[in-house]
């Protein structure tokens, strides 16, 4: 699949073979499939949960497929979507986190800057906003920190936080999307 | 001479294990393929603008830093900074140009336990001073383009003259932005015009000092390639003719220089690696001299402590990978080579294609690239990041591609370069092409004589006139 003229794979596995791998499992009539490498399991499954494949987490299924819940029940606090495979010798990239939340009308918070991305005003102090909560427009949703500046990240619009896409603590780009917002109509 | 177990003795650096590269273009999918080729992983920085690049598709991970302003992308130190450690990087490359010569940066990544994939911090900090780089040259014993004293009679300033050698500038010490200078062919001329000099200093800045500098009228731009390691090893691995250049940017390069005589081609060669031995250098760089055609002298202009742009030129006809060289000496390992080692074979030219107009005076011209065809073929190398769709911005260089052509002599890498650059297919932008196809063709390119000021007096006027 990758260029006949790349050298070796790296020691590591890289972000560009996890997601070849996704793309060869998703082009076959496979149901379920779990790879082994490096260190690193990745278990995915098409239509729920891979027969096979018991999530060594013990909890619910890390893959990127999540059960879409057929009749909406009351907006439970979300699990916390930790993208995080099993314990790899840090790949170079985190695995495209799980696409759970119908954010059809929604609007997005994207980030101000490449840098860490904090939930709460400090280690140990609630965060600024969870799932479910309301927020006015302007309000503080995080902070993403460049180089120990701290870049507030704030509600564009009046609505109800839908998803927080990133993890505490986790690199994010400039313009990646860190919240959906339901704005009140 | 001494012991590998001495040699490695205080070498503090460690190997690298994953790169942030720290650019665009050209040159961050240059530097992308160098370390695949040691096994290192990448990470490179885009702006928005960059997103969907190669250099992005080529990296194993690509971290969006910024808008398109280069100035809130990549040349914001904290977001690059902050995007090499939480991607877990343990080394920086900069490329050319953006953070490549910033000393703060250099010094930035070293306090923030990264890996400069450049000189140390000092040593880029001192080339970057003109004056002290300057006052390096002269102490290591490299030819400088010195000034007189101030000088107060005729006859001070016939001698200092016998001593730079006619045609000398006479220039008013206030003076500057070229006014207040004049040029004198000889003693007789200078004999007859100092004292009216001094007057129309005074009459013009209120301040009659005056002093002479060498005058070059027919100058070329010769650079030499150098190399060196954390042990102290410094080779150079050739020098190479930038003569081509318009407004002060290099449009065609080769390696070796034409038209020199071998004695002088040496001097150069080893003024080079003095300078470098000077700086104490600890990776890849390049000392450029201005060369007098007309007295076969040359003179120390400044040093680059970083990547150049036409370094391909010196890998085709040294066999050397510069970046590669520039990444392992980075990790603390040595060069793997001494001087006797490097080998310089037939002659390399290279060609940079930008999207400028010519007939417009060289203005870059944003658009899409809607077909691009690279040239291929015996002893040609092309160096892009450009494929059909690319959308050439405002915000950067209009730099397309590098096409470099190798030969076992000069005349058959010019033809083969003639033979691609006619290969070269893109639709979309105008470029550079025809253009740099007629110059190179041009008799006075074939025979080396052209000199800095060529494309202004001699090249572009010969280019509207075909097209017109």
């Amino acid at each position: 699949m990758s260029a006949p003229t790349e050298p070796e794979v790296p020691e590591a596995v890289t972000y560009r073979e996890i997601r070849e791998i996704l793309r060869t499992f998703g082009d076959s009539d496979w149901t379920g499939m779990t790879v082994e490498l490096h260190g690193m399991r990745i278990t995915v499954g098409k239509n729920g949960p891979p027969a096979g494949g018991a999530p060594q987490a013990g909890g619910a299924p890390a893959g990127p497929v999540a059960a879409p819940a057929a009749s909406a029940p009351a907006p439970a606090p979300a699990p916390a979507a930790a993208p995080a495979p099993a314990a790899a010798p840090a790949p170079v990239s985190p695995a495209p986190p799980a696409a759970t939340v119908d954010t059809t009308g929604c609007v997005a918070v994207t980030s101000p800057a490449v840098g860490a991305f904090w939930v709460a005003p400090s280690p140990g102090q609630p965060p600024f906003v969870q799932v479910g909560d309301t927020v006015e427009r302007d309000q503080q949703l995080a902070i993403v920190e460049v180089m120990k500046l701290m870049n507030p990240v704030v509600a564009p619009a009046a609505g109800t936080v839908v998803e927080v896409c990133a993890a505490n603590a986790e690199m994010v780009e400039y313009e990646q999307v860190l919240f959906w917002i339901r704005p009140h109509g | 001479m001494a012991s590998p177990a001495v040699l490695d003795a205080g070498v503090a650096a460690r190997p690298l294990r994953r790169v942030l590269v720290a650019n665009r273009g050209e040159i961050a999918v240059r530097v992308i393929r160098a370390c695949r080729t040691l096994g290192l992983q990448t990470v490179v920085v885009t702006s928005t603008a960059d997103r969907d690049g190669m250099a992005a598709r080529l990296a194993d991970r690509a971290v969006c830093i910024g808008p398109p302003p280069a100035g809130q992308s990549y040349l914001a130190v904290p977001s690059v900074l902050s995007a090499a450690l939480g991607t877990g990087c343990d080394a920086v490359h900069p490329g050319y140009g953006f953070l490549s010569e910033n000393p703060e940066f250099a010094a930035a990544c070293v306090a923030e336990g990264l890996t400069f994939v450049g000189p140390r911090p000092e040593a880029v900090a001192q080339a970057g001073d003109k004056a002290r780089a300057r006052e390096l040259a002269r102490t290591a014993g490299i030819p400088t383009l010195d000034g007189s004293p101030i000088l107060e009679t005729t006859e001070a300033a016939v001698a200092a003259a016998r001593e730079l050698g006619f045609p000398v500038l006479v220039k008013a010490a206030a003076g500057g932005g070229g006014r207040g200078m004049s040029v004198v062919e000889d003693e007789g001329e200078l004999r007859g015009r100092f004292s009216a000099a001094a007057e129309e200093a005074r009459a013009a800045f209120g301040d009659g000092r005056v002093y002479l500098e060498r005058f070059v009228r027919n100058a070329r731009h010769i650079e030499v390639q150098v190399v060196g390691d954390k042990q102290g090893t410094v080779v150079h691995v050739g020098e190479r003719d930038c003569t081509l250049q318009r407004r002060h940017q290099k449009v065609v390069e080769e390696s070796p220089a034409p038209n020199i005589p071998e004695q002088v081609r040496q001097d150069i060669r080893c003024s080079g690696v003095a300078f470098a031995e000077a700086l104490g250098l600890d990776s890849a760089g390049t000392v450029e001299f201005i060369y007098d055609a007309d007295r076969q002298t040359y003179a120390f202009l400044e040093f680059n402590a970083r990547i150049q742009v036409e370094h391909p030129v010196s890998e085709l006809v040294s066999g050397i990978d510069l970046v590669a060289a520039q990444l392992r000496v980075a990790g603390g390992a040595p060069l793997g080579f001494t001087q006797d080692d490097v080998h310089l074979a037939g002659h390399a030219v290279e060609v940079r294609i930008t999207t400028e107009d010519p007939a417009r005076g060289f203005v870059p011209h944003p658009g899409t690239v809607t077909a691009w065809e690279p040239p291929a073929g015996q002893g040609i190398r092309v160096d892009s990041h450009c494929e059909p769709g690319y959308v050439v911005t405002p915000f950067y260089d209009s730099l397309l591609a590098k096409i470099v052509a190798h030969g076992p002599d000069r005349a058959t890498a010019v033809d083969r370069m003639i033979a691609a650059l006619d290969a070269l297919r893109v639709e979309g932008v105008p470029t550079t092409r025809e253009f740099c196809r007629g110059a190179l063709d041009h008799p006075d390119f074939r025979a080396g004589r052209v000199t800095t000021d060529w494309i202004a007096t001699r090249g572009l006027p010969d280019y509207l006139e075909k097209v017109r």
